[in-house]
């Protein structure tokens, strides 16, 4: 009862166009105030102070801020030109140069749509310039800007840290080996996709020694992000949290010194432009929290547990059947709330199965990653659409090659756990 | 532009950068105290998280403000203008009810003795500061969705048939 009331209220203020954080919180006040048997309105009130009372948390902001100090910093760029160097010469270089330059930015960046934007801004364009039909580079984009939240930092691995109290420091690794993969599946479904392109496949640059040092050289203090985060966090020298907060420091002193692209004065609308950001993000924490309190209290994660096991009794099928219910709510729900919500429900039925928590965390996220590029709430397919000025419906309709891409690694990545366990086992 | 008129364009986004800015200080200043100085600062991580949970109530009243709250318009997106605006005064009035109801509520927990009387572990700070953010940026939020719904209903009124 509790629950049916809990859902059919969340799903009709969502589809009513409802802000999602206030989705969540309504849905639970409803039934707060409704059902019989449920804790007093206090709670809510209670939850959305304590909610964000998190020092793990604080990772987000920072990295928002710290990616948005690179992009307008110009790290962005001059990581596009490192990558154009270096393979922009190959046929139908610059579609790779589009995934490659991605994968720069998602170590640099903690988001997938910041990684679309940043990256088709300066490459779609570029690519129309040689030939590429604007709808392949979008959706080539789309593609590839969910590498942003794999590759560390990552604002979902941080939620899901927080929520499943997992090392977030692990979950970082875990991602990149699936990151790495997905770079290359992107490419290889690219180079099917251009087969008989006749006029991407000439190369517009060509290879030089020098060009490649020198466009190293001055992507070098871009490049030395994920070093820094890295190196920082698994020394030991610092906490992930910590990690955001050197990375803002130092992306505003290269922005700011080295590469001279923003000033002091441009400080106040950066940091105003993240703030924003952070708020439509954490507002979905602090609401989801008290709805995650009702879920438990519904005990929805217990008979979702029993009734799944009941279906099979086979880990392989029981796991698929997880992967569809999460690629269902990755299409049509938000990725924060859905890992705030989805992660106590789930987490208990994978590692009954035996599947390491670490392991669950990349899964979760991977599929909620592939809604970013699924109509008909995926952000990323919008960024990329207003950049490339293709429709929704027509770019839906060109990453449905990419899709099936997403779909092997998902299972490659689903039951090879060592995929994701191989770099935090070395620690 | 008169004081008042600039706190109302401004109050939110000045707030939520100075407090992201002096989470990012503070941080920084901890890492750079236990390396360098050797000293590491007890009372920073509250400090910290304290600021934080204003910046996050300030942050969700600022993204009300610029009307950048993620929501999905798929049903949104196929009715006609008119209707659309009809739709966005509805939508107003459920958010505004919701935070209305929120800060009541806030405020009654924070006058509850386990609340009011507590002081902070490290710092000695009274609790009722922590979670005064809850209430004022719910406010904040409502005054937020009043000014867009009379936006809202202006254009209603301009666009009669």
């Amino acid at each position: 009862m509790l629950a049916a009331i809990l859902f059919l209220t969340l799903f009709a203020l969502l589809l009513f166009s409802v802000p999602i954080g206030i989705c969540l919180g309504l849905a639970t006040m409803i039934v707060m105030v409704f059902v019989e048997g449920t804790p007093p309105m206090v709670l809510l009130a209670r939850s959305v102070v304590t909610g964000a009372d998190s020092f793990p948390l604080i990772a987000v902001p920072l990295f928002i801020l710290a990616g948005d100090l690179m992009q307008h910093g110009g790290m962005s760029r001059r990581l596009v030109g490192f990558a154009n160097a270096l393979i922009g010469h190959i046929r139908g270089g610059l579609a790779y140069v589009n995934v490659l330059a991605c994968v720069f930015f998602a170590a640099i960046s903690g988001s997938s749509p910041a990684t679309v934007a940043a990256i088709g801004s300066n490459m779609i364009p570029e690519m129309e310039k040689v030939g590429y039909t604007r709808k392949f580079s979008g959706a080539l984009t789309a593609s590839s800007g969910m590498i942003g939240v794999m590759i560390p930092p990552s604002i979902p691995f941080i939620i899901y840290g927080v929520t499943a109290e997992v090392s977030i420091g692990k979950l970082f690794l875990a991602g990149v080996i699936p990151g790495i993969l997905f770079a290359g599946m992107f490419m290889l479904v690219a180079r099917i996709l251009l087969r008989n392109d006749t006029v991407v496949q000439q190369s517009t640059t060509t290879f030089s020694g020098p060009g490649v040092w020198q466009s190293f050289r001055s992507s070098i203090w871009a490049l030395l992000v994920p070093v820094i985060i890295l190196g920082g966090i698994y020394s030991g020298i610092f906490t992930p949290t910590e990690a955001g907060a050197v990375a803002v420091v130092y992306a505003a002193l290269i922005g700011i010194y080295v590469y001279g692209d923003i000033t002091i004065k441009d400080l106040p609308e950066v940091l105003a432009g993240s703030a924003k950001t952070s708020g439509t993000i954490l507002v979905l924490v602090i609401m989801a929290t008290a709805f995650g309190r009702l879920i438990t209290l519904a005990r929805i994660p217990t008979e979702l547990a029993t009734t799944i096991t009941s279906l099979s009794d086979n880990p392989i099928i029981i796991l698929l059947l997880i992967n569809v219910l999460l690629l269902v709510i990755g299409m049509f729900m938000e990725t924060i709330s859905s890992i705030i919500i989805m992660t106590p429900i789930l987490l208990p039925v994978a590692t009954a199965l035996g599947v390491d928590p670490i392991v669950f965390g990349v899964i979760l996220t991977v599929n909620l990653a592939i809604g970013f590029c699924t109509p008909p709430l995926g952000v990323n397919l919008f960024v990329a659409s207003s950049i490339s000025k293709v429709s929704i419906e027509s770019l839906s309709r060109s990453i449905l090659p990419f899709f099936v891409g997403m779909l092997i690694l998902l299972m490659l990545i689903t039951y090879v756990p060592a995929i994701s366990l191989a770099l935090p086992s070395l620690w | 532009m008169s004081v008042i008129k600039w706190i109302g364009l401004n109050a939110e986004k000045a707030l939520a950068s100075a407090l992201l800015a002096a989470i990012v200080l503070l941080i920084f200043g901890n890492v750079f105290m236990r390396y360098v100085m050797n000293a590491s600062l007890s009372w920073g991580e509250e400090l910290t998280l304290w600021l934080f949970v204003w910046f996050v109530w300030i942050g969700v009243s600022y993204a009300f403000h610029t009307g950048d709250h993620v929501r999905i318009t798929v049903l949104r997106d196929v009715l006609s203008e008119r209707a659309r605006l009809f739709a966005d005064v509805v939508i107003a009035l459920l958010v505004l009810g919701f935070l209305v109801v929120l800060t009541y509520e806030c405020v009654k927990l924070i006058r509850m003795p386990f609340v009011a009387s507590q002081t902070s572990v490290v710092l000695g700070l009274h609790i009722p500061i922590l979670y005064a953010s809850a209430p004022v940026g719910a406010g904040l939020s409502a005054i937020r969705v009043v000014q867009h719904l009379v936006r809202t209903l202006r254009l209603i009124a301009q666009t009669k048939a």
